[in-house]
């Protein structure tokens, strides 16, 4: 399975397709303070990152590949900050 | 190869062979608006759904295409045949990378070479050859700036976003920014902005941008203002992206996204001016105040030389060593350098004078007016959830109407099921809107809390999604079908309440119509395999009633046996024909190949020839039609090669200038017979019978002997060829043997008549099914052999005395009529009978010539066997149509006769 929910992790695993979206949303949703380890990820549907954002999820662990996560940081960032300065 | 993909080829092949079809009948008939919009939508189809699978060279083919149809459509170009022509080859190479993808034997940069060149000509057609395809055509580029290094041209303002943008990045960033800008003519800034419903299309917008050609890098911001509630399946994203690549390169990347995106150019100095004040910072420091000297006075080897120096004693994640690497980098380019330092000490200071917006500002703008999810549960389907039903519904009107992208079928196929907890796989946009209805009106009579919900609470309690869609797949007949739940329980709430299942009944009249469901051919095969074994099994029952009374001294027993044998006998007979009709596809199936064919191979020739279908509805055992393409593809080189004349040559007989083909399929009992017949030149019977001889085919006492018929049967002979010369369509003297070995081999046989300068005509008479065949079995040598019961015509026995002689060929005569005999023991290799025997075992069967007499050892009882084609070392063999398995496992032969006796 590419996303394997734990109690408070949810593994993100491989390719993670638009399908999964839906269902990584309404388990977010259910306790914002759930983490997502994106150490396996290899690709993610927009989707998904749309939801990451959205919820402004808190990483445990980054993926391992060289990719510049920067961008995702940031946008995930930049709710944390709506939400502290919208409540 | 994956599933996905798979669908993806199925579907497009589909789609393609429908606008090659179009096409056909565009070129014949001229111009239609209804064809043009046909192709285009087939063509648009498999270009959208070919950019999920990021097959480049694919979608750019099919773009170029698409692209060349919308101007036709526009009526911006004419239709001419050279167009069609090129869209017609096009179609074809882009069958080829199926054929490819499937085989998995593609090679994507190979690709590239064919797609640029076949679309390039395609767009040689347009008008707009050389416009940009993208938003690029219509929106002036307001910031471009055409100097390469950016020193130029005056410095004009950034875009407001991409400004913030640049000044949010860190400072290492922004330096690698900074001369990447030195090193290409500048960079391509793109604000994408990806439509709502993007991925109901099948696009993945981050991974589009990930995919530019030059990607440096890009940034994820959530729309500033999202309209409704926020859906997951909805894109709420804007991306901004920089690259360095070239703009052919870009826009082209680009063309699939228009009115997606809007695009700048930005020159060196653009970005020079958001780095100048960090520059200049830099260039204070202390350790690079000897660098700041060697940038004024030195040449590129003393600056490299302590670019390295600072490099070595610097931390890798400062700005300064980033500053100095990408400085390093620029000395290998004197005239970067030079511009560079130009740029550099030109204008220090003209950054700090800029008034560039804070990024902050501007995110916490946008990210204030973000709209926040707010689900709202209900006891039926949520808020977001029946939103996401409604865009789903918008799309299927869309998609039923030709507008939509049918790629994305299987993506709403996928987030109905899902929704609605229901297993839908492959419906069709109808059933789809249905499904949807269906779940909108029970979530209706859940909310409202109507006269339905107080009388029959029961009927809510099962509303259950699951319950009601396979209640609704069950309950066909429903007395209430047009009544919606509500009206159908208040209408009769009497008869609802003691019944709260009738809720099922009331569904919707739409559910009724029939389901279509596509199953791959292996499943079938498989349990058309199993009805196979199931058959074989079945057989074996007899066997063991007999075995069971013989030796087993039961005759109850036995009687048991043979009871349940008629049952299992009618039940295999009944599974077998549902299994054979889930076979069963339409003759149009194979017959839409073929106009193309003719019209090419008429091109060819330089000949004019019509082809008129007859009978494509006639349905066929799906394997059948398979196995009948190639033998019809031969004759119909035959008639258009050797058959139809030359236009001169037609008008010179009196005929039509124009040649025409006819191809006609016809149900006849259990048969199909399938009719090719051309008003072309015919075949000489005295031609084909020199010619024989020629060859070697028939002796010099046969060529007096045989009568035209016979001559005219002799170009099925194997090696026999009329073309005086052999072209690349046919006259190889294969085409013919071949064709009828393959309709043989189907179970069918192949007829032909011809007429010298009226015609010819061939008549392939097939088993409309691959069905169980009903066998005589018989005894020769003390080996079991059957034969087809359809040409067996009565069996006798006769006393050797009552065989009459003439000349040298044995005959019998049965109610007056002379039959010919032929001793089967001889024509399989066995030794002929040397005992005197009482009676002679003769097997009348018809052979299509006339009845004919085999003599046989012994007569056996008919079974019902499936008939499989010889295969390995035994295919060769044109005495037995095939082999069977018998219930005690031995192997039948089953004979072909009249390929028996002619090989005498």
């Amino acid at each position: 399975m590419p996303i394997t929910y734990k109690q408070k992790v949810a593994v993100l695993d491989g390719n993670c397709e638009v399908d999964l979206a839906e269902e990584l949303d309404a388990w977010l949703a259910e306790n914002p303070k759930r983490q997502l380890n994106l150490k396996s990820l290899t690709h993610a549907h927009t989707a998904i990152y749309q939801v990451m954002i959205k919820h402004g999820i808190s990483v445990s662990v980054w993926p391992a590949d060289d990719q510049d996560w920067h961008w995702l940081k940031v946008a995930i960032d930049s709710k944390l900050y709506d939400e502290e300065t919208n409540p | 190869m994956s599933e996905l993909l798979d669908t993806f080829i199925g579907e497009s092949r589909e789609n393609l062979e429908s606008a090659s079809q179009e096409l056909i009948t565009l070129q014949t008939n001229g111009y239609d608006a209804k064809a043009v919009d046909t192709i285009f939508r087939d063509i648009h189809t498999i270009k959208g759904s070919s950019d999920l699978f990021d097959i480049k060279p694919l979608t750019r083919l099919a773009h170029a295409s698409e692209d060349l149809l919308d101007c036709l459509r526009a009526s911006e170009i004419p239709f001419s045949d050279e167009l069609g022509d090129v869209l017609l080859e096009s179609f074809d190479q882009i069958s080829t990378f199926f054929d490819e993808l499937e085989a998995g034997t593609h090679q994507l940069s190979q690709w590239e070479g064919v797609s640029a060149e076949l679309a390039g000509r395609l767009r040689n057609f347009m008008n707009t050859t050389d416009a940009p395809s993208g938003n690029e055509a219509t929106q002036p580029v307001e910031n471009a700036v055409e100097a390469p290094a950016g020193i130029a041209a005056p410095v004009a303002a950034l875009p407001e976003t991409a400004a913030n943008w640049l000044s949010s990045m860190s400072d290492t960033a922004r330096l690698t920014l900074f001369f990447k800008s030195q090193e290409s003519t500048g960079l391509h800034y793109f604000h994408y902005t990806p439509d709502a419903d993007c991925f109901f299309r099948g696009e993945d917008p981050f991974n589009v941008s990930l995919a530019t050609p030059g990607f440096i890098t890009h940034t994820i911001t959530r729309k500033s203002h999202v309209e409704g509630p926020e859906d997951v399946f909805l894109c709420h994203l804007d991306i901004l992206l920089l690259s360095s690549a070239d703009w052919d390169s870009l826009s082209s990347h680009f063309a699939y996204y228009e009115g997606q995106y809007e695009h700048t150019q930005i020159s060196a100095e653009q970005v020079y001016q958001q780095c100048a004040p960090l520059i200049s910072q830099i260039l204070n420091e202390e350790e690079v105040e000897t660098l700041a000297q060697a940038l004024e006075n030195e040449g590129p080897e003393q600056i490299a030389r302590i670019c390295n120096f600072v490099c070595a004693s610097t931390n890798p994640d400062s700005a300064v060593w980033q500053f100095c690497a990408g400085i390093e980098r620029l000395t290998e380019n004197p005239a970067m350098l030079s511009a560079f330092c130009q740029c550099l000490f030109a204008t220090p200071d003209t950054a700090q004078t800029e008034e560039t917006p804070v990024a902050d500002d501007v995110s916490e703008e946008s990210i204030a007016e973000a709209a926040p999810t707010q689900p709202a549960e209900s006891e039926g389907l949520s808020e977001n959830a029946l939103a996401m039903l409604k865009q789903q519904e918008t799309v299927l009107i869309r998609l039923i109407d030709g507008r939509g992208n049918q790629g994305a079928l299987a993506s709403i196929n996928l987030i109905v099921s899902r929704i609605l907890n229901l297993d839908i796989v492959d419906r069709t946009p109808e059933d789809l809107l249905r499904v949807i209805a269906s779940e909108g009106e029970q979530n209706d009579s859940q909310e409202a809390p109507d006269a339905t919900d107080i009388q029959a609470p029961a009927v809510a309690d099962t509303e259950a999604p699951v319950a009601s869609e396979q209640a609704a797949a069950i309950n066909d007949d429903s007395a209430n079908a047009n009544k919606p739940v509500a009206e159908a329980t208040q209408a009769e709430p009497a008869e609802a309440k003691p019944e709260p299942v009738s809720e099922t009944s009331a569904k919707p009249a739409e559910r009724q119509v029939p389901r279509t469901l596509k199953v791959n051919q292996e499943k079938i095969d498989y349990l058309m395999d199993l009805v196979g074994e199931l058959t074989v099994a079945k057989n074996s029952l007899p066997y063991l009633a007999r075995q069971a009374e013989e030796d087993g001294g039961s005759r109850k027993l036995s009687k048991q046996i043979k009871s349940h044998f008629t049952i299992v006998n009618r039940l295999t007979e009944e599974l077998q024909s549902a299994v054979l009709q889930i076979r069963m596809v339409p003759v149009s199936h194979v017959f839409q190949r073929y106009p193309r064919l003719v019209r090419d191979l008429a091109r060819k020739l330089n000949k004019k020839i019509e082809l008129e279908m007859q009978g494509e509805d006639t349905e066929f055992d799906k394997n059948l039609i398979e196995s009948l393409s190639e033998p019809l593809i031969h004759l119909l080189r035959n008639s258009i090669d050797h058959g139809i004349e030359a236009p001169a040559d037609r008008l010179a007989a009196g005929k039509n200038e124009s040649g025409c083909i006819q191809l006609i399929a016809t149900p006849q009992d259990d048969n199909v017979v399938i009719e090719i017949r051309d008003d072309g030149k015919g075949i000489d019977p005295a031609k084909i019978k020199m010619l024989a001889y020629q060859k070697g085919v028939i002796t010099e006492s046969q060529l007096e002997s045989i009568n035209d018929e016979e001559a005219l049967q002799l170009i099925f002979a194997p090696g026999f060829s009329t073309s005086e010369q052999v072209s690349d369509l046919s006259g190889r003297g294969v085409g013919m043997d071949a064709v009828k070995t393959m309709v043989t081999q189907a179970g069918g046989h192949i007829e032909m008549q011809s007429e010298v300068g009226k015609g010819t005509q061939f008549r392939l008479v097939l088993p409309q099914t691959m069905s169980v065949n009903r066998v005589m079995m018989f005894e020769v040598n003390e080996q079991m052999f059957g034969v087809s019961m359809d040409s067996v015509v009565e069996t006798v026995k006769v006393r050797p005395d009552e065989i009459q002689q003439i000349k040298n060929h044995q005959v019998l005569v049965i109610r007056d009529k002379l039959v010919p005999l032929h001793d089967l023991r001889e024509y399989l290799g066995f030794e002929l009978q040397t005992q005197n025997v009482e009676e002679q075992s003769i097997l009348v069967v018809n052979t299509g010539n006339g009845d004919m007499g085999l003599v046989i050892d012994k007569f056996h009882e008919g079974i019902d066997v499936i008939q499989k084609p010889l295969e390995g070392v035994m295919a060769g063999y044109s005495h037995f149509s095939g082999t069977a398995l018998l219930g005690d496992g031995r192997v039948l032969l089953i004979v072909n006769v009249p390929e028996l006796l002619s090989c005498r």
